[in-house]
């Protein structure tokens, strides 16, 4: 690296919010340095399986087309499962063509070359270890090479674990309450029994979500759903479970993740099956109401990092790339007002807060915690009457959620249930409403 | 644990499915004084890679297995645990994340 003194941004994580800060400082010619802990692009980060191709049509123009996913989404599923009964809602679009389903390895690499080609200087296999400041400001990061490194502009981008930000003061430590740990296993299946299996043709992929089926040892049912993807020569199953539930209970994450593998729907889907891998990961549920500081002197916070993440569809690629576009944009502002103060830097905030990224938290404000509060009914006797409720998880089109949540309520009311659900009802509904007013 | 299904895995074998670049120290430590007033002891059961392991009246971490996903951080009622993320290349890798 020749420029080691002269850089401009420093971005801490690969991740799709970091790299697409990278992308946006560097088309505007800034240098850009990227540190990655990972020895390759991507080996530390797992997620579910899609990419919303608008957000990197957004990010790269034309070039997002070069982007080979496994599949192109055209099927959405959403199935309750009730022992082993299960009622399923399907959605099948020929022509969908938003999301596609490939690897965090893949789609964090593809970004990754993309940004080198540009001229984005990385290093890799180094960790951020502290960042430097100077009185109150941030100006640069120290690595567990011993090395420091300087820049006008620092970019949080550590995703869900972020142990920087909570050491910059940008935000506190997450309780139980506040995340979801994600568990999956990657389970190979050849190309045609997966076209035969989920009813698909050629590179036609399929998602399903689960709710109900992963009964702990509790009579409560955990706060938690599961998920199944379709890749090209295997499928990815896994659930997602509050980490409340999981304080909760004595049944470990992955007895979750086997009892709703083993549920006759989702058992003969992944019949015959190897496990290739298991991983785990988290998701942020901090969302609207406990936003984090997302900018300081010198330094702005984004992605999973800032908890970015509509956990209620489990989107957070595309919010993650938005993100990180809108603080590059931040970051070339500051350099050419040569002001890396909060007084600049908060142009940022005022950006998301205009952008889709705060729309979805905020419509989503509400369901989570009502979700606690009335996670029994919900996920017992609820799941029962739900259809209505998940048509409204449809595709990711940057434009926010509202219009299907006016459908939901009118919906609601028209098939008014019985008494006793009143109470749970009036306060979801309250929520819901809370989040299209 | 029902393991009936042709591809049901219990924890060991999950794990057996991954491969890590051991690093040398923990990433992890434990604070026993704090354990020994802890009746939850909900590490043990909220980690997917059961890295922690009750040995008499100690908590011990298998850090070796760890899948970083920052869960028990979060879940430990009594700020016990200290984690830090591994060295840089070290830790787990994922090839279909
Ligand atoms: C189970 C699960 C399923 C999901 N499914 C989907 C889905 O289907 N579609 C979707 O859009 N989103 C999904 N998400 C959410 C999505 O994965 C995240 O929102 C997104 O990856 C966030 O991007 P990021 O760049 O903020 O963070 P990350 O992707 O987590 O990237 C952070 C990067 O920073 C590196 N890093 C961290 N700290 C340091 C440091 N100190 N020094 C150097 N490097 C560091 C990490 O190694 C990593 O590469 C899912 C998440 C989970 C857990
Ligand atoms: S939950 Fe925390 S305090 Fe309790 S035993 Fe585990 S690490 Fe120790
Ligand atoms: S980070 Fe996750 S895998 Fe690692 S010890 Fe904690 S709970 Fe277990």
């Amino acid at each position: 690296m020749e420029n080691i003194n002269d850089i401009d941004v420093i971005v801490i994580g690969a991740g799709p919010s970091g790299l697409a800060c990278a992308i946006t400082c560097k088309k505007e010619n800034k240098n850009v340095l990227v540190i990655e802990r990972a020895s390759k692009f991507g080996v530390k980060n797992m997620y579910g399986g899609a990419v919303y191709l608008e957000s990197l049509k957004e990010l790269l123009g034309n070039d997002y087309k070069n982007l080979s996913v496994d599949r192109i989404v055209k099927n959405h599923n959403w199935v309750i499962l009730n022992n082993d009964n299960s009622l399923k809602v399907s959605y099948k679009n020929k022509d969908a063509k938003s999301s596609g389903i490939i690897t965090r390895y893949s789609f964090d690499n593809f970004l990754a070359e993309y940004a080198k080609n540009l001229g984005v200087y990385f290093a890799n296999e180094t960790l951020v270890v502290d960042l430097i400041k100077k009185g109150n400001k941030i100006v640069g990061v120290k690595t567990d090479k011993g090395e420091e490194i300087y820049s006008k502009v620092t970019v949080i981008s550590e995703g869900f674990n972020s142990v920087l930000a909570k050491k910059a003061g940008l935000k506190t430590k997450m309780k139980p309450n506040d995340a979801i740990l994600g568990i999956k296993e990657v389970i190979r299946l050849d190309y045609e029994t997966i076209n035969q299996r989920f009813n698909l043709k050629e590179n036609e992929g399929a998602i399903y979500e689960f709710f109900g089926g992963i009964k702990g040892d509790n009579t409560e049912p955990p706060l938690g759903m599961g998920f199944l993807y379709t890749y090209k020569n295997f499928v990815t199953v896994g659930v997602g479970i509050s980490m409340k539930s999981l304080t909760d209970s004595k049944t470990k994450p992955y007895e979750y993740l086997e009892r709703l593998k083993s549920n006759e729907f989702v058992s003969s889907l992944i019949k015959d099956g190897e496990v290739i891998e298991y991983s785990a990961h988290s998701i942020p549920e901090t969302g609207y109401k406990m936003l984090p500081k997302l900018y300081c002197d010198g330094a702005l916070l984004v992605g999973d990092a800032a908890g970015l993440v509509d956990s209620i569809h489990f989107e957070g690629t595309n919010l993650a790339i938005k993100s990180g576009m809108l603080a590059g944009q931040t970051a070339v502002i500051a350099i050419q007002k040569n002001d890396y103060s909060k007084n600049t830097l908060k142009i940022y905030k005022e950006m998301l807060f205009n952008s889709f990224v705060m729309d979805d938290l905020k419509t989503y404000k509400n369901v989570i915690s009502v979700l606690y509060e009335r996670k029994n009914s919900i996920f017992s006797y609820y799941l029962n009457k739900a259809d209505e409720f998940f048509k409204l998880f449809t595709t990711a089109d940057n434009k926010g959620k509202k219009q299907g949540y006016r459908k939901f309520i009118k919906a609601f009311f028209k098939d008014r249930p019985i008494k006793d659900l009143i109470v749970d009802v009036i306060s979801f509904v309250k929520c819901v409403i809370n989040a299209i007013i | 644990m029902d393991n009936s299904n042709s591809n049901g895995l219990n924890a060991d074998e999950k794990l057996a499915t991954l491969r890590f670049i051991c690093d040398n120290k923990s990433h992890i430590t434990v604070d026993n004084n704090k354990c020994k007033n802890c009746n939850e002891k909900v590490c043990l059961n909220c980690c997917p890679a059961d890295v922690y392991e009750q040995i008499e009246d100690k908590i011990e971490v298998n850090y070796e297995n760890c899948l970083e996903c920052g869960t028990c951080t979060i879940c430990c009622p009594y700020g016990a645990i200290n984690w830090n993320y591994p060295q840089g290349a070290k830790g787990v890798r994922y090839r279909f994340g």
